[in-house]
């Protein structure tokens, strides 16, 4: 990307007189009136998609965040409602960065009938010293008839140099 | 440590996160879910998500800010540019990270006037400090592109040197001194400066090579061919600025009059790189310039007929190779090999075409931005027509589950297990309340609560007692029975205050017993309640579904062909590319191939003509 900026600039610098830029071929407004009507195609698909799998009335959507990250880094998560549906993640390092940059991850969206679950989440990774560390989480969340968010939240202890695992739930 | 500076965009404006209301706790899950598409570059998604936002109040014109990045990562260029006149008309208050990223986007495309607007809504303290010196960097090269010499140059100055960001910021500065910028900087000393504080990453030495190439050829276009070979000589050569600077610095050494010098760059050149890079040509063409120079004209004449075989050759090549074009297999085993699956303008792409004979032929149309960008959009629109293809089978086949889902719904009858329930459930319940007003009773009771060992060793002792009575009574016996009425009632005694003993012991375990089945009760009513509401909820599966899905897939279909068209168009429009290149390149050839030719020409004729000077050919022989 850098070099690019760079090349821009050499190229911009280079040119003895200022053009305008190139014309729009007529492929190109082709390719972009594809590509905005995918777009638009999207946002239909994606809430389609979400109504068909989870319902409002049953839709539980399980959120992963990382607050700093400094004393702990995730490889993985492991994620249990009622001792079932088991939501399995493994990180890349380009997911960890967006985590600590302040992302959230949208880990799962559930079907909970009503009443309450018990949730249950591990997280694996490693401590600021590189040893390999495990956050264990348990609780009982309660589902009614609205959309239900769960956060599942990575949080630096400063004081005990060590992080924890919460569960939250809207 | 740099974390610690980053403080959550997300919750910029709230003084703390507890203070947050639940709506407010779900808008920042939304919000954080669609950095992490942006920032995992899943931008179909994260478009997705903003497309949701519109309208909603809460979101206000951050969504905007939003809208525009993605749009312009997405390669919609136009549409981001009306969003962002929008921005900038109606104002509005946006968290520092999205004005930071629609900067990035701007910059990448020249547009310095509006990255520099986005850069001045950016808080530095609130975002990473790696983005703080690409901020830093993008301010000060915009300044330049937009004549402000002197605001880039206080920019750089805070900039700490050690950072590659700093290096490009530099870079930039010194192009802009080469062309036209008189701010009066020694432009030796910003070299040195620009290129020793370099960190040693292979981006970083490609960038050292870089502004030592730049430096070679500016001093080389004034004359100054000491200071030329100075930089040229430490470009590395394992850089993508290797050739450039070894053709350069054969040339910086003939000027100098060092021609035996000249020859081993060119050699190394030939030998290392690509024929048909023009650089490559340029030197090919140059060495038996350099023997004429030296007064070595056999050696020249030599030379020149060696490269005007290789020239031959290569024509021969590009005329075979030009026939591979037409099959576009080139294409497509460029697009086998891409790894990411994401279309859009910062998908990361393998810009390598597997090597053979066409690509090697085609390097330097695959360097040409434009052809890479018309690769990319090829490459956007299979992933396109691709996905709309899938999409379609998912939605067929969600077709079917809806109708299932419907069908099963309207057939299933729950109700007689309802009933069921409720029936099993009243009945506990009387049960229950009949055994609760029991254990009320049983305090007044003495005999209430006996085993059936208890109960049958009772009524054997009342009936035993009852005979001996009746014995009595007739008096007929031969022996005494009172002795043994008595001792039966005895035993009675013993046995009624044995149960009276047990009785609390009894009383408590039933009272546990009970407590227990009330639990029980709630549970299983709940649990009935639950199911009944499940039941209601369960319409919403299928209910309404059946048309969405209908049209959605209608319109995913006409899409589809469209995207499929497009593809083609696309593909025979890079493939009419590359056909011209190829017969640009065969021009290219040939124009050396002709200079080769009246090179030789010219040196068998000037040999003619100093050999009739010497005498040695009469003028009259040369006409047979």
């Amino acid at each position: 990307m850098r070099f690019l900026s760079s090349v821009i600039i050499l190229l911009v610098a280079m040119s003895t007189n200022a053009e305008s830029p190139p014309a729009v071929s007529k492929v190109s407004e082709k390719a972009i009136t594809v590509k905005e009507s995918v777009l638009q195609l999207n946002k239909d698909l994606y809430q389609l998609e979400e109504d068909l799998l989870s319902p409002a009335t049953t839709k539980a959507s399980v959120f992963l965040s990382l607050t700093y990250g400094e004393f702990f880094e995730p490889y993985s998560i492991n994620v249990l409602v009622d001792d079932k549906q088991p939501i399995q993640y493994l990180y890349t390092k380009r997911q960890v960065d967006a985590l600590r940059q302040g992302a959230i991850q949208p880990l799962k969206d559930l079907n909970l009938g009503p009443g309450k679950h018990q949730i249950k989440a591990i997280a694996k990774g490693v401590d600021k010293n590189g040893k390999a560390r495990e956050l264990v989480v348990e609780k009982e969340i309660e589902k009614h008839d609205q959309p239900l968010y769960i956060e599942l939240k990575i949080q630096d202890k400063k004081e005990i140099q060590s992080a924890e695992l919460l569960i939250s739930q809207w | 440590m740099k974390f610690l500076y980053f403080i959550l965009v997300i919750t910029v404006g709230l003084s703390s996160v507890h203070a947050l209301t639940p709506e407010q706790e779900i808008l920042r899950l939304q919000k954080g879910e669609y950095y992490f598409h942006y920032l995992t570059q899943d931008f179909p998604a994260a478009m997705s998500q903003v497309s949701r936002w519109r309208g909603q109040e809460a979101m206000g014109k951050e969504v905007d800010v939003m809208e525009a990045a993605m749009l312009l990562s997405l390669g919609l260029h136009k549409q981001a540019q009306t969003i962002f006149e929008k921005i900038q008309k109606e104002g509005g208050v946006s968290s520092s990270q999205s004005w930071f990223y629609l900067a990035r986007r701007w910059f990448e495309l020249g547009e310095f006037y509006n990255a520099v607007y986005c850069l001045q809504q950016v808080e530095f303290e609130k975002i990473q400090r790696d983005y703080q010196l690409e901020s830093q960097f993008m301010m000060a090269s915009s300044y330049m592109e937009l004549g402000e010499y002197n605001r880039a140059q206080k920019i750089i100055t805070k900039m700490p040197r050690s950072s590659i960001w700093t290096g490009y910021a530099q870079h930039n500065y010194i192009i802009a001194m080469i062309y036209g910028n008189n701010s009066g900087r020694s432009l030796n000393l910003l070299i040195e400066d620009a290129t020793f504080y370099l960190p040693k990453t292979k981006e970083a030495n490609n960038l050292r090579d870089r502004i030592n190439l730049i430096s070679g050829i500016h001093y080389l276009g004034l004359g100054k061919n000491r200071s030329a070979n100075k930089y040229l000589k430490s470009v590395s050569l394992q850089g993508p600025y290797t050739p450039a600077a070894l053709l350069q610095y054969g040339w910086a050494k003939v000027e100098q009059g060092e021609y035996e010098q000249a020859l081993q760059p060119w050699r190394e050149l030939q030998t290392r790189f690509n024929r048909f890079e023009p650089d490559v040509m340029e030197s090919m063409l140059g060495v038996p310039r350099l023997f004429e120079l030296m007064g070595a004209y056999t050696q020249a004449i030599k030379s020149y007929e060696s490269i005007e075989k290789r020239l031959l050759a290569m024509t021969e090549f590009v005329n075979a190779t030009q026939q591979k074009l037409n099959s576009a297999s080139w294409l497509d085993s460029w697009l086998a090999v891409q790894t990411d699956t994401r279309w859009g303008w910062q998908t990361p792409l393998d810009s390598t075409v597997p090597f053979d004979d066409v690509s090697g032929l085609l390097q330097l149309l695959l360097a040409e931005d434009l052809v890479v960008k018309d690769m990319r959009e090829y490459r956007d629109l299979v992933l396109l027509s691709q996905y709309l293809k899938e999409k379609e089978e998912n939605l067929l086949l969600w077709q079917k589950m809806v109708k299932q889902r419907e069908f099963e719904a309207l057939t299933r009858d729950v109700k007689p297990m309802f009933d069921q329930a409720n029936r099993i459930l009243a009945a506990a319940k009387h049960d229950y309340e009949e055994l609760s007003l029991y254990v009320d009773t049983s305090a007044q009771e003495l005999f209430s609560f006996p085993t059936s060992i208890q109960e049958g060793s009772l009524e054997k002792l009342t009936r035993s007692t009852l005979s001996l009575e009746m014995l009595l009574s007739l008096n007929s016996t031969t022996r005494d029975v009172e002795l043994y009425q008595q001792r039966w009632a005895r035993v009675r005694g013993i046995l009624l205050w044995q149960m009276n003993e047990e009785k609390p012991s009894m009383q408590w375990q039933l009272k546990r017993n009970l407590k227990n089945t009330k639990q029980y009760m709630v549970q299983a009513k709940r649990q009935l309640l639950e199911t009944q509401l499940a039941d209601n909820w369960s319409d919403d599966s299928w209910q309404g579904l059946d048309v969405r899905v209908d049209k959605i897939l209608q319109k995913t279909q006409a899409l589809k062909e469209l995207a499929d068209q497009a593809a083609l168009e696309s593909k025979n429009n890079i493939l009419l590319k590359s056909e011209n290149f190829i017969v640009s390149q065969r021009n290219r050839i040939n124009d050396y191939l002709s200079q080769a030719r009246l090179s030789i020409a010219r040196l068998y004729d000037e040999a003619l003509q100093r050999k009739i000077a010497d005498g040695d050919i009469l003028s009259h022989q040369v006409g047979q």
